[in-house]
């Protein structure tokens, strides 16, 4: 199974949310600003992977603008052309949980070139939003696919 | 070998040039309306069905032919699958992507936002067909290419 988190930009939401499933951070104090340096608008729609979690699922990031809901049934068609389970592929979007300082930042990160203020701002409305990002993420973790395969372990 | 016609909501352009690659259309003679009508999916796929891709059949070649709507971001869309496909293990020269949009003119445009955003299928319908006849010497010169390529990388 391929977990994939899908935010506008790849690099913020969906990439702290990876890290959280990861375990590779567990509190917003954790959230550093050095996460959110490669904004870049070339990686769109590249699934970049994020690490294996202890259940051996991959773990990726990806930025699909708006597109999120057509790029998870793309993946999950295609994924059942090529003999993949149905529930191989789970793409989690999390645009919602954009906020306006995320925006403003990227604003100043991608427009203005204000990389350290940018920066500093999407880390505070990622902090903002951690409780809703830590929900999404556990609702991955609670489906019934993560359960069976801790059964058969 | 998978080849799949993209286009923006998998109702008309990408529909044609699977039709046309499978002999469902002709590549030889302009078809008349009701070739185009009775075609599977054509201008019938639903808004909530953008992204999910459509088997079309087998060509000559023992390929499968699918269609796809990938919305507005048809590269954002494409590099995905060819990035999922890669960490699958999958060899991506396995699949061929080909957008058919480019073979839309603005006539087949408007008849397919009529038809399918608006739901006045009356109008809109007859129109994509029209647009779709005037570009149709196209379509067919894009199989072609596709077919060599395809022909290509099985030899």
């Amino acid at each position: 199974m391929k977990v994939i988190y899908s935010c506008y930009w790849g690099s913020c939401l969906a990439k702290v949310a990876a890290f959280l499933h990861l375990g590779y951070i567990c509190e917003k104090d954790d959230i550093a600003q050095s996460l959110f340096c490669d904004i870049r608008e070339s990686r769109f729609g590249e699934l970049v992977f994020v690490g294996r979690d202890e259940m051996g699922m991959d773990v990726f990031a990806v930025g699909s603008k708006r597109a999120g809901p057509v790029l998870a049934k793309a993946l999950t068609g295609i994924a059942k052309i090529y003999g993949f389970p149905s529930d191989s592929v789970q793409l989690v979007e999390l645009n919602h949980l954009y906020n306006f300082l995320i925006w403003l930042g990227i604003f100043l990160v991608r427009k203005l070139k204000l990389t350290s203020w940018g920066t500093k701002l999407i880390a505070l409305g990622t902090k903002k939003n951690f409780g809703k990002l830590q929900a999404a993420v556990q609702n991955v973790i609670a489906k019934p696919i993560y359960i069976e395969n801790e059964v058969n372990r | 070998m998978k080849v799949f016609y993209c286009c923006y909501g998998s109702a008309h352009s990408s529909v044609v040039a699977a039709a046309i690659h499978l002999g469902l259309l002709p590549s030889d003679r302009l078809p008349d309306a009701k070739e185009f009508l009775v075609l599977p999916h054509f201008d019938k796929t639903e808004s909530f069905e953008i992204g999910t891709p459509f088997f079309m059949g087998r060509d000559e070649y023992n390929s499968e032919v699918y269609i796809l709507g990938m919305g507005g971001e048809r590269a954002l869309i494409k590099r995905a699958i060819l990035s999922f496909l890669g960490h699958a293990g999958i060899d991506t020269r396995d699949i061929m992507l080909i957008d058919t949009l480019r073979n839309v003119n603005l006539i087949t445009k408007i008849g397919g936002f009529t038809s399918r955003r608006l739901g006045l299928v009356a109008i809109g319908r007859p129109l994509t067909v029209f647009g779709i006849k005037q570009k149709y010497g196209d379509f067919v010169k894009l199989v072609r290419d596709v077919k060599k390529t395809e022909q290509n990388r099985l030899t």
